[in-house]
C-alpha cells in the first residue's frame, strides 16, 4: 500500500501502546493528585481539625486526578500514536508515484534523497544522475532542467564519509546515490542493506523518468519527419508529377487534333487522354491530402484568415509576426489545424461574434491563443473528438493544448508547442 | 521555513534525562555504592534501584538523541519511574532542600514527558526536499 492510500489506522499505534498510553495516564494521575494532596496539606497544615481536612485533601485529590484523566486522553494518545507508528510516517510516495511531469528532475531526486536520509537516519544524502546514458537516442539537444541533461539534489549537511552506491539497471549507468553516514558506527549492516533496496527503487524511478522522456523526444522527432516528409512528397508530385501529367494531356490532345477524325487510333488515344486526366486528379487529392495546400500557397497566417467555414456573423481577427517566420512543416501543421479546429469550436457551439487568434513566436515556444466572445466552454463539458485531436497534435510534439474560461467569459484555447522539435531534426 | 520538529524535543528530553542520571549518579548512587550495603544511609535495594534507572536513563538519552523510538519510549517509562518518586519524596522531606529539589524534579520529569510525548511530526521527506532546494541552488 502506498502513502498515498494510507488509512486513519496507519498512524495508529500497535496495541501495546496502548500499555504505554495507560502508564502515562497513571503517573499523570499521581502526579496531579500527589502534588495537589500536599499542597491541600501545606495549606491545612494550621488547621484546627488536620482530620477532616485531611479527607477533604484526599477527596480533593482524588478528583482532580480523576478529572484531569480523560482531559489529557487524546492528546497522550496522539503522541504515542504519533511516537510508535513513526514507521509509517515515512512519505515513500517519491517511490511509489514520481511526479516525474509536474516536477523538474531536482525535485524528483530531492524527495527521494529526503525519503533515503528519514529511512536511514544519515547525515546527508546526495543523488546524481547523469545524462542519459542512452546515447543512441539523445541525437536532439538537451534542454537543460530535463533529465537528459542530468541533474543533482542535495539533502542535508553533508558530514562525515560518503558511501557511493552506483544506480545500475539493465547495462546503463544512470547516476549515483551517495550517502553521508554520521561517523563508521552509524554504518550498520542494515543500513547498508536498506540502501541497497532504496537504490534499486531510485534506479528505477530514474530510468523510468529518462526513458519517459527519450520516448517523448522520438515521438516528436518521428512526427517531425513525418511532416517533413510529407511536403517533400508534396512538393515532389506538385513539382515534378503533376507537370509531367499535364505536358502528356497537352501531347494527346495536340496529337488527337493532328489526326484525321476517322482514325481508328482516335477512341484508343481519347481514352489515354482520359485516364491521364484522371491520374492528374488523383494526384491532386493525394498532394492536398498530404498537407493543407493553403500553408504553401499563401502561409500559416494567411491560411487561418482564409478559412471558408467563417461566417459573415462573426468577426475573425488574426494577429502575428509579419511576416512569420519559417516553421518546422510539423509546428506548422499542428498549429494549422489546432487554430482550425478551435475557430471551428467557436463557429459550432461558442454563439460569438468576435474571434480572436493570435500567434506568438519565440525561440523556445509557438504560442497559439484563440479567444471568442460566446458563452464559454460548459462546466460539464467532455473532450469531444477535435478536442482530443487537438491535445494529440500538440502532445506529439511535446506541447500542451489549454482550453478555459476567458476573462471576458468567452472561450480561451491555448496551445503552446516546443520549438525545439524543429531544431533536433 | 523548517519546523522545530519532534526530534528536537526529543534531544531536549535526552539533555535533561542525561543532566538528570549524572547528577543521580555522582550525588547519591557513586556514594551509596562506595558506602555499601552494610554502612549506606538508606536502603540499599534503593541505592540499586536508582543507579539502574540512572544507567537505564542515560541508554535512553542516547538512543532518543539518535531519534530512535525505543530510547524515546526507555526516556518515558524511566521518568515515569522518576516523577512517582519525586511526588513520593513531596511527603516525606528531610528537610526544606528536599522539598525544593523534589518540586524542580517534577517539573523536570513532567517537561521531559512532554518533549517525549510533544506535538509534531517527524519531518517528511517533502520538508526535507524543500530545505535541499534552498540548498542547492
Amino acid at each position: 500500500m502506498t502513502s498515498a492510500q494510507k488509512t486513519p489506522d496507519d498512524d495508529r499505534a500497535p496495541p501495546w501502546g496502548l500499555v504505554l498510553v495507560a502508564a502515562v495516564q497513571g503517573a499523570q494521575a499521581f502526579v496531579v493528585g500527589g502534588v495537589t494532596l500536599w499542597v491541600l496539606t501545606l495549606v491545612a497544615g494550621g488547621s484546627d481539625s488536620p482530620g477532616a481536612s485531611s479527607t477533604v485533601a484526599w477527596v480533593v485529590a482524588s478528583a482532580a486526578a480523576v478529572v484531569t484523566l480523560p482531559l489529557s486522553f487524546r492528546w497522550i494518545r496522539r503522541g504515542v500514536d504519533a511516537l510508535l507508528a513513526q514507521p509509517s510516517g515515512l512519505d515513500v510516495s517519491p517511490f511509489a508515484s514520481p511526479s516525474t511531469e509536474l516536477d523538474g528532475p531536482a525535485e524528483v531526486l530531492a524527495a527521494m534523497a529526503g525519503t533515503i536520509r528519514d529511512a536511514l537516519d544519515v547525515s546527508a544524502v546526495q543523488i546524481q544522475a547523469f545524462p542519459s546514458p542512452i546515447a543512441p537516442l539523445s541525437i536532439g539537444p538537451q534542454v537543460a532542467g530535463s533529465w537528459a541533461a542530468g541533474a543533482t539534489a542535495t539533502v542535508g549537511p553533508p558530514a562525515g564519509s560518503w558511501a557511493d552506491v552506483p544506480l545500475v539497471l539493465a547495462g546503463h549507468d544512470y547516476g549515483m546515490v551517495r550517502v553521508a553516514f554520521r561517523g563508521r558506527s552509524a554504518r550498520t549492516g542494515f543500513k547498508s542493506h536498506l540502501l541497497g533496496h532504496l537504490t534499486r527503487q531510485v534506479a528505477l524511478v530514474v530510468s523510468s523518468a529518462v526513458l519517459r522522456e527519450e520516448l517523448a523526444r522520438s515521438r516528436e522527432r518521428l512526427v517531425l519527419a513525418r511532416e517533413e516528409e510529407r511536403r517533400r512528397i508534396r512538393r515532389d508530385l506538385h513539382d515534378g508529377l503533376g507537370p509531367s501529367l499535364a505536358g502528356i494531356s497537352l501531347q494527346l490532345r495536340a496529337l488527337c487534333r493532328q489526326l484525321d477524325p476517322h482514325d481508328p487510333n482516335l477512341t484508343a488515344i481519347d481514352e489515354i487522354h482520359h485516364s491521364v486526366g484522371n491520374a492528374t486528379a488523383e494526384v491532386r487529392r493525394v498532394v492536398e491530402d498530404l498537407r493543407p495546400p493553403l500553408l504553401d500557397d499563401c502561409g500559416l497566417v494567411e491560411a487561418i484568415r482564409n478559412l471558408q467555414l467563417v461566417p459573415a456573423s462573426l468577426l475573425l481577427t488574426i494577429e502575428a509576426p509579419s511576416p512569420p517566420p519559417p516553421l518546422p512543416a510539423a509546428v506548422e501543421v499542428a498549429l494549422y489545424r489546432i487554430a482550425v479546429e478551435a475557430v471551428h469550436n467557436t463557429v459550432r457551439h461558442a454563439a460569438a461574434t468576435r474571434c480572436a487568434v493570435e500567434l506568438q513566436l519565440d525561440p523556445s515556444n509557438a504560442t497559439l491563443t484563440v479567444t471568442d466572445n460566446g458563452c464559454g466552454p460548459h462546466a460539464d463539458a467532455r473532450p469531444g473528438v477535435g478536442t482530443s485531436a487537438m491535445a494529440e497534435r500538440a502532445s506529439e510534439l511535446g506541447g500542451t493544448v489549454s482550453i478555459e474560461r476567458a476573462p471576458n467569459g468567452g472561450t480561451l484555447v491555448c496551445a503552446v508547442l516546443p520549438m525545439r522539435a524543429g531544431q533536433s531534426a | 521555513m523548517r519546523r522545530f520538529g519532534r526530534t528536537w524535543l526529543w534531544r531536549v528530553a535526552a539533555v535533561l534525562s542525561t543532566l538528570v542520571a549524572l547528577q543521580g549518579v555522582v550525588l547519591y548512587d557513586v556514594p551509596g555504592l562506595i558506602e555499601g550495603a552494610s554502612a549506606s544511609r538508606d536502603p540499599y535495594w534503593l541505592v540499586l534501584g536508582s543507579f539502574a534507572s540512572d544507567v537505564a536513563a542515560l541508554i535512553a538519552a542516547f538512543g532518543a538523541w539518535r531519534r530512535q523510538v525505543w530510547g524515546v519510549v526507555l526516556l518515558i517509562v524511566v521518568n515515569m519511574f522518576w516523577v512517582v518518586q519525586a511526588v513520593t519524596t513531596l511527603f516525606d522531606p528531610k528537610d526544606e532542600a528536599d522539598v525544593v529539589f523534589a518540586l524542580v524534579m517534577v517539573v523536570v520529569h513532567v517537561a521531559v514527558l512532554l518533549c517525549c510525548l510533544g506535538p509534531g511530526r517527524v519531518n517528511s521527506s517533502v520538508q526535507d526536499a524543500d530545505v535541499a532546494r534552498g540548498m542547492t541552488r
